[in-house]
């Protein structure tokens, strides 16, 4: 085994494989920072390249591109508020508001040490569980599976915000989502609208953006001019990495969780960051900071989403079974260069093993150090009038909702989901809750019919399933005892007021419509098909009785049941429907000119009749967005959404 | 070149293929794809079995095809290739710059008459076609047998006694071919659904199945040196001439039929058997298939043909091929056309049969 993990240290001398891998980190820096791309698109691009490579060049090159995505897509979620890929959602949720706050500098900082030190722990536990985890993975049944996701379902109780039965309905909502699309059990088409779109569930990356940037950006134009309150950028260097050394044991524990999460089946990596937000609230005593700046809130996402892909790689490299998405690619990339994860690698190539755990950790550390570097440029941008940042956020949201999976649908949903999330946000509903929900939704609806197909109700003498079991109960105790103190400013002129109540009923008038449809629909199916959506709309359901109950009774005096930012005092700007609105436009205008002139003109529109500037300078600015555009088509091989017009003549790049 | 001389060849060329009796290889040479842009169009993400053949042979093509033209690989997932199928069919143009890897998963909508399948892969042009064989195997210890067609009759006294715990996809899936083979063995399997592959194959190792199956090439690298998880038959290749033989890399296991009459002394035959040949024709016989748009011209598709020849015997490409798809031999132009028409078109006798089975079994019938 020593022998091994030289005679790969002795590879990664070599110049070829060291520029590989640098290649690697490079490249997955890029698409981290990209919101939308992330390790899958990273391998894509890799892919016609590796094959013509030298494994001991291809293998470092992409490993080095997985393990650093989760990196760099920091700088989006911390200073936009978009996540950069779907391991840092819930860095958006503290990150952000610091960025807001003028901590961008100290909130990044702390986020890649996290990241350093949840990447090197993840390689690591590669390290040691290539010779010891294949007994825990093959542990893992269905049942205990389907405990898993019990586990992390129960996190949504601390997240629910200021009143637990509307984020349970959150939750709910989300449920109700993922019932759109192929039933997972017996592939039958649910409600799709008659659209070929859903054939396949809504992505996860568009729930994701709509639910974090856009309402996001949105709020920013109407009540900031910069991100930065001040306008002014923290110093904060030092000072995030004093906040990690404060918090060295919240990063363990969250490593933990990360590498466990990435390695077990059953949750895949995309609610790592999640669980260990959750974690991270539910072991604090103070919890009324959290969402608003609080630094713990991205320490303990960004070291579980670095050091989920050592856990990820445990499963992929053992038993030849992705952990997760981009595992998957991965893999994929593997087989293509000739090398073939399983027992056989283990056995007999055992120096590949630790060429892939030494990349690993040489790229966490040249990766965090590059972002390092760059950080102190790149925070620059929230001081930035946002008026000029706001278009290409847009631009850069809807680029990425399009990555899903390249469909105009992709741009329906964002839009119709980010209305859903505006108003969501107006009215306290947790969207944290929502994106948990659906993200686990498959997993609850095939685990618990595999559970009881296989098992019965057997499966409660299993030892892991009563361990699990235990410790969700736990984390549902903790949600109850523990709940945050009462919200602050409970006047009839805060947002607690109860007055001006119509909006509030209507949205809730607009969620019961989507039980009873979805309700509605579970009928037309058999068992297989319709018992999922049956349960989650009875549910949704049951937990708009005490909601609404709750507002009736309540209704005569400020209650935190009532909710709605409008109340509160507001710039005078356009409101977050004009907003909206302009989205709505410039997908029409896509429909006739394609996407690449559509938000052409939306830049250029924006930024001069908003932004005030110069004509030829928001001509650039929509220019230098079709250029980008063209050059990420170029490499990637990427159509965008065509319109009316590409139908009659055939338009050269990057117009296309 | 004046134009009248252009005008005269086009004429020509529009006279040669209107004689169906000249071999329009003849006419490969006065098509062209220099300087073209030829789109090679994948049905799935970057990374997956069908993506990886495809970039497999993306570079050598360019090098065979006439005029060496660049060939992109477009990904355009969704619906197990559904999504791009469509596109394929209302979109493609059909002057030879367009050209698609379809898979098992696009063909089956069609056969299985999906709801909402506006595309018809039998009106495409069919070049190529990969065959990947299909096993079915199983744990040997917890379904009491030996595998390997070491001794059929004794294995099938085992699988009768056992419990077989099969899991899958969904039921209209390419796993209905074990379904149904199972079934009509009187084989008494539950199935469990909602398993992709990879958690299937995971189950099967966990020993909470005890049944799968998979292609042949993944069989082996898994469980070629375990004597624990034991292939019991295969689905064969059909040859040139159209008869079903052995597996070539697991040449000691039955294929169904010999599986079937071992066991019962007859040969399988009836509407179940129908449907099996169709689900055998889409699952191995065109697992991947390399497909120009309906209305291509005759000379283009022998163009690609040979092209396509040319590439899989390329030593670099043919070294690689096996880790893809195994050793099983590649059809061309008509042969690939033919396991096209029987992979995706049903009788409606075998359709009526086959709802009542799904129905039967498991509450869901085709649409």
């Amino acid at each position: 085994m020593l022998e091994a993990a030289y005679s790969a240290l002795g590879l990664l001398t070599m110049p070829d494989t060291i520029f590989g891998l640098l290649a690697g980190v490079v490249i997955g820096l890029m698409v981290g920072v990209l919101p939308g791309l992330g390790g899958t698109a990273g391998l894509a691009l890799l892919l016609p390249l590796v094959i013509a490579l030298d494994p001991a060049v291809a293998l470092p090159m992409m490993i080095g591109l997985t393990a650093v995505t989760t990196t760099s897509d920091t700088f989006p979620s911390v200073l936009m508020g978009i996540p950069g890929t779907s391991g840092s959602q819930a860095t958006v949720l503290d990150g952000f508001p610091m960025s807001k706050r003028g901590d961008g500098t100290r909130a990044l900082s702390a986020a890649f040490i996290s990241s350093l030190f949840g990447g090197i722990f993840g390689a690591l536990v590669l390290s040691g569980a290539v010779f010891m985890a294949k007994p825990i993975i093959l542990a893992m049944g269905f049942s205990e599976q389907f405990m898993l996701v019990l586990l992390a379902l129960s996190m949504v109780g601390i997240l629910t915000g200021s009143n637990i039965w509307k984020g349970l309905l959150a939750c709910g909502m989300g449920l109700m989502l993922a019932t759109l699309g192929a039933a997972p059990i017996s592939g039958v088409n649910r409600a799709n609208f008659g659209s070929d779109y859903l054939l396949d569930p809504l992505p996860l990356v568009i729930v994701g953006l709509a639910m974090f940037a856009t309402p996001e950006i949105i709020d920013l134009l109407r009540r900031q001019t910069t991100i930065s309150e001040t306008g002014k950028l923290g110093a904060g260097w030092a000072q995030g990495l004093r906040d990690w050394l404060a918090n060295w044991w919240l990063s363990l524990r969250c490593s933990v969780i990360g590498c466990i999460i990435g390695a077990l089946p059953g949750l895949g990596g995309s609610v790592v960051d999640w669980i260990a937000y959750g974690h991270a609230v539910q072991t604090t005593k103070q919890r009324e900071k959290y969402g608003t700046g609080d630094v713990r809130g991205v320490i303990a996402p960004e070291s579980a989403n670095n050091a989920k892909e050592g856990g990820a790689l445990v499963p992929t490299i053992l038993l030849g079974i992705p952990g997760s998405g981009s595992m998957a690619i991965l893999l994929g990339g593997l087989i293509l260069i000739g090398v073939e994860p399983g027992t056989d690698i283990v056995e007999n190539n055992l120096h590949l093993v630790f060429l892939i755990i030494w990349s690993i950790a040489i790229a966490n550390i040249v990766g965090a150090g590059i972002c390092f570097l760059l950080s102190p440029q790149i925070a620059k941008l929230t001081t930035v009038r946002y008026v000029l940042l706001a278009p290409f956020m847009f631009g850069i949201i809807f680029f990425a909702a399009f990555q899903a999976t390249r469909h105009w649908g992709d741009l329906l949903a964002l839009l119709i989901l980010s209305v859903l999330a505006v108003y969501m946000k107006r009215f306290g509903f947790s969207r944290p809750a929502l994106l948990i929900g659906f993200v686990l939704a498959e997993r609850v609806e095939t685990s618990v019919y595999q559970t009881i197909a296989f098992y019965g109700f057997s499966f409660l003498q299993r030892p892991i399933v009563l361990l699990l079991l235990a410790l969700s109960v736990l984390s549902i105790a903790l949600a109850v005892f523990f709940k945050p103190n009462p919200p602050d400013d409970m006047t009839a002129h805060g947002r607690h007021s109860h007055q001006r109540l119509l909006p509030q009923w209507i949205f809730i008038g607009v969620v019961l419509a989507a039980a009873i449809f979805v309700f509605q629909d579970s009928l037309r199916f058999n068992q297989l098909t319709g018992i999922y959506p049956f349960v989650v709309s009875l549910a949704s359901f049951a937990l708009l009785v005490p909601l609404v109950a709750t507002m009736v009774v309540k209704r005569t005096a400020p209650h935190n049941v009532f909710f709605d930012t409008e109340r509160e005092a507001v710039p005078d700007r356009p409101s977050a429907e004009f907003f909206l609105l302009l989205l709505a436009v410039m997908l029409l205008v896509s429909a006739v000119l394609g996407f690449v002139l559509g938000i052409a003109l939306f830049i250029f529109g924006f930024l001069f009749w908003r932004g005030r500037i110069a004509w030829w300078k928001a001509i650039l600015g929509g220019g230098a967005f079709v250029l980008f555009l063209g050059i990420l088509s170029h490499q990637l091989t990427l159509r965008y959404p065509t319109g009316l017009l590409q139908t009659w003549v055939n338009l050269p790049w990057p117009l296309q | 070149m004046t134009r009248l001389t252009k005008t005269l060849l086009a004429g020509v060329v529009a006279l040669a293929l209107s004689v169906p009796l000249l071999p329009a290889t003849a006419f490969a040479q006065s098509f062209t794809l220099e300087g073209k842009t030829v789109t090679f169009l994948v049905g799935f993400r970057e990374g997956g079995g069908t993506d990886r053949l495809t970039r497999l042979l993306q570079n050598k093509l360019s090098e065979n095809l006439p005029g060496n033209p660049r060939v992109i690989v477009l990904n355009k997932p969704g619906g197990g290739s559904r999504i791009a199928s469509e596109d394929f069919h209302r979109n493609a143009p059909n002057d030879g710059t367009w050209v698609m890897m379809g898979s098992t998963s696009g063909f089956l909508p069609v056969l299985l008459g999906a709801k909402d399948v506006n595309y018809d892969p039998n009106q495409w042009e069919a070049v190529a076609g990969f065959a990947r064989g299909a096993t079915m195997f199983g744990r040997a210890d917890q379904l009491g047998i030996k595998g390997d067609g070491a001794d059929p009759v004794r294995d099938f006294r085992g699988l009768k006694r056992a419990n077989v715990l099969f899991a899958t996809e969904t039921p209209l899936s390419a796993e209905m071919l074990d379904m149904v083979a199972m079934h009509l063995l009187d084989l008494n399997a539950r199935v469990i659904f909602g398993v992709s592959s990879k958690e299937a194959e995971a189950a099967l190792q966990r020993g909470e199945t005890n049944a799968n199956t998979d292609n042949t090439r993944s069989y082996l690298k898994d469980y070629g040196d375990d004597p624990e998880v034991v292939p019991v038959w295969t689905y064969g290749v059909i040859t040139e001439s159209g008869d079903l033989v052995r597996d070539p890399d697991l040449p000691h296991v039955p294929t169904y039929p010999e599986y079937y009459k071992a066991v019962t002394g007859d040969d399988p035959s009836g509407l179940g058997h129908e449907l099996q040949q169709n689900l055998m024709n889409a699952k191995v016989m065109i697992s991947k298939a390399i497909l120009l748009p309906r209305g291509t011209p005759q000379h283009i598709r022998q163009a690609y043909i040979e092209a396509v020849r040319k590439t899989v015997n390329d030593p670099e490409v043919k070294a690689k091929l096996p880790r893809e798809i195994g050793s099983m031999p590649i059809n061309f132009g008509d042969a690939t056309q033919r396991a096209l028409e029987t992979g995706t078109k049903m009788d409606p006798r075998v359709r009526r049969w086959a709802n009542k089975f799904l129905q039967e079994n498991f509450d869901v019938s085709l649409q």
